[in-house]
């Protein structure tokens, strides 16, 4: 038996000429830019304020737990995060718990202006440790022992930043930028801020978000900013533009087209439902 | 100065992206190829990655006299016993160690985070508050009952009583089905950001434009 080819004209149906429209919503945004409004949601503004207020030469944590698939969402809010970090007068260690993230944190660091900020003295960053919740644990109990060389493999001897931090209660606060579900807030939760009553700050997905308002409620995350329109949001709050902001109007166009494709297409089954 | 990695870089991402994509017409060679690339990269850097924090965390110091370290290794490589009959029950010491330090942390806070805070934050919920926010604490409390009921599947739902649980019942499952509602719009979301991404990188930093 001979097997049929596809022609485009077996390809063209409902779903592809749905597929085109999405890519339509989504690519002419883009190029040409709109400038829809972005509101600034109270759990944002919070993260920014309670950025804001870290004490000037305090320790801040920076753990990144984010995966290359969702780094497409995460980079704006990750990156907008850190640029305010390097903004303030304070003093950042940034780490990692799983496997992609030790990358996309440099990617992040490329991107930023740091300002004065010097490494090793301003900023380190130690990389990554395998193990999850139990290498989370080993670093809150001991930082050395978890990393006995930074990502560019420089002994932390001979990192100025590091003679003062032994465990995780010598950090001010905890930012986590999170995606992946094998090591997450709640292994920080159990593992950094209830042993060590650090304050803890989440930089969550859209997906995840619902999952970590059980534990806003609860006061044990102190603020959170959620996904590509977190850092839209945040972006303006520190006055400068990037990945969130230029994505917010095809995200709008976008949803908005799902919205009436949605409606269309209920109008459409009931209409078929209720028929002879 | 043209940085000729960068566009390199760039092309072959761009590239990739278009096969990958090529996937909605048809299964064909480019879709595999970007498939194996991808497949080949992640196995590479995990294998890179692996090593190097072995080396890191374990071998070098080992190697400048912390003897202890050796205990770990000896656990690791009694794992690899699993592939001999005769040596297999060696492997049940580093799975049992490995499996109670996993429970015994996972322990570990979890009472404080995940049981007495949480029931406090839902009993302290502040219902004489503005007016939206008492309806809101007031909609959780309701649909937090109803939801758990959901989950009674001990007695029948017969008599007065039944019957006043079966509309709890159905409260609770029209409230699961709400959370799914969100869950699943979420991940819409979530994928239209990641498309998105895609089509910025194609626009802006591939084509140049906007």
């Amino acid at each position: 038996m001979t097997k049929k080819e596809t022609t485009l004209k077996d390809w063209i149906n409902v779903t592809v000429i749905l597929q085109i429209l999405i890519c339509l919503a989504v690519a002419i945004p883009i190029a040409v830019p709109i400038g829809l409004p972005v509101p600034i949601t109270e759990y944002t503004r919070n993260v920014y304020n309670i950025v804001e207020s870290i004490e000037p030469g305090s320790v801040v944590l920076f753990t990144n737990e984010v995966s290359a698939g969702g780094w497409g969402e995460m980079a704006s809010p990750t990156t907008a995060v850190m640029q305010h970090l390097f903004k303030r007068p304070v003093k950042i260690v940034f780490v990692e718990f799983f496997e992609d993230s030790p990358i996309l944190t440099e990617m992040a660091l490329d991107k930023i202006d740091k300002g004065d900020k010097v490494y090793g003295v301003d900023y380190v960053h130690l990389g990554f440790v395998p193990g999850y919740g139990t290498a989370v644990a080993m670093f809150a109990k001991s930082v050395w022992t978890a990393f006995p060389v930074d990502y560019h493999g420089t002994p932390l001897e001979e990192l100025p930043l590091m003679a003062d931090i032994e465990d995780a209660s010598d950090f001010e606060i905890q930012i986590e930028a999170q995606t992946v579900p094998a090591v997450g807030p709640v292994d920080m939760l159990q593992h950094i801020h209830s042993p060590y009553e650090v304050p803890f700050v989440v930089i969550a997905t859209a997906v995840a978000a619902p999952g970590h308002m059980a534990y806003v409620e609860s006061g044990d995350i102190s603020g959170i900013t959620i996904g590509v329109k977190g850092g839209a949001e945040y972006e303006i709050l520190i006055k400068r533009l990037g990945a969130g902001a230029a994505t917010m109007d095809a995200m709008s166009i976008s949803h908005l087209l799902l919205i009436i494709v949605l409606i269309v297409g209920n109008i459409i089954y009931f209409t078929k439902r209720r028929g002879p | 100065m043209v940085d000729l990695a960068q566009i390199s870089g760039i092309w072959f991402g761009a590239a990739l992206n278009i096969f990958i994509w090529s996937l909605v017409f048809k299964e064909n060679r480019f879709y595999r190829f970007a498939e194996y690339t991808f497949i080949a990269l992640s196995a590479a850097h995990f294998s890179v990655l692996g090593v190097k924090s072995i080396l890191t965390i374990g071998w070098i110091p080992l190697s400048t006299g912390k003897i202890s370290y050796i205990i770990p290794f000896i656990f690791g490589f009694l794992l690899y016993t699993r592939f001999s009959e005769y040596w297999r029950w060696l492997s049940h010491w580093p799975i049992a160690i490995l499996v109670g330090v996993g429970i015994g942390l996972g322990i570990r806070g979890a009472i404080d985070i995940q049981i007495i805070k949480q029931i406090r934050a839902t009993m302290k919920l502040a219902v004489f508050a503005n007016p939206m926010e008492a309806f809101n604490n007031i909609l959780f409390v309701i649909m937090l009952i109803s939801v758990v009921s959901y989950f009674i599947f001990t007695f029948a739902q017969e008599g007065t009583l039944g019957k006043g649980y079966n509309y709890l019942y159905r409260l609770g499952r029209l409230a699961l089905m709400a959370g799914f509602g969100i869950a699943l719009g979420n991940t819409v979301a979530v994928r239209l950001a990641l498309f998105t991404s895609r089509w910025i990188f194609l626009i802006k930093d591939f084509l140049g434009i906007g």
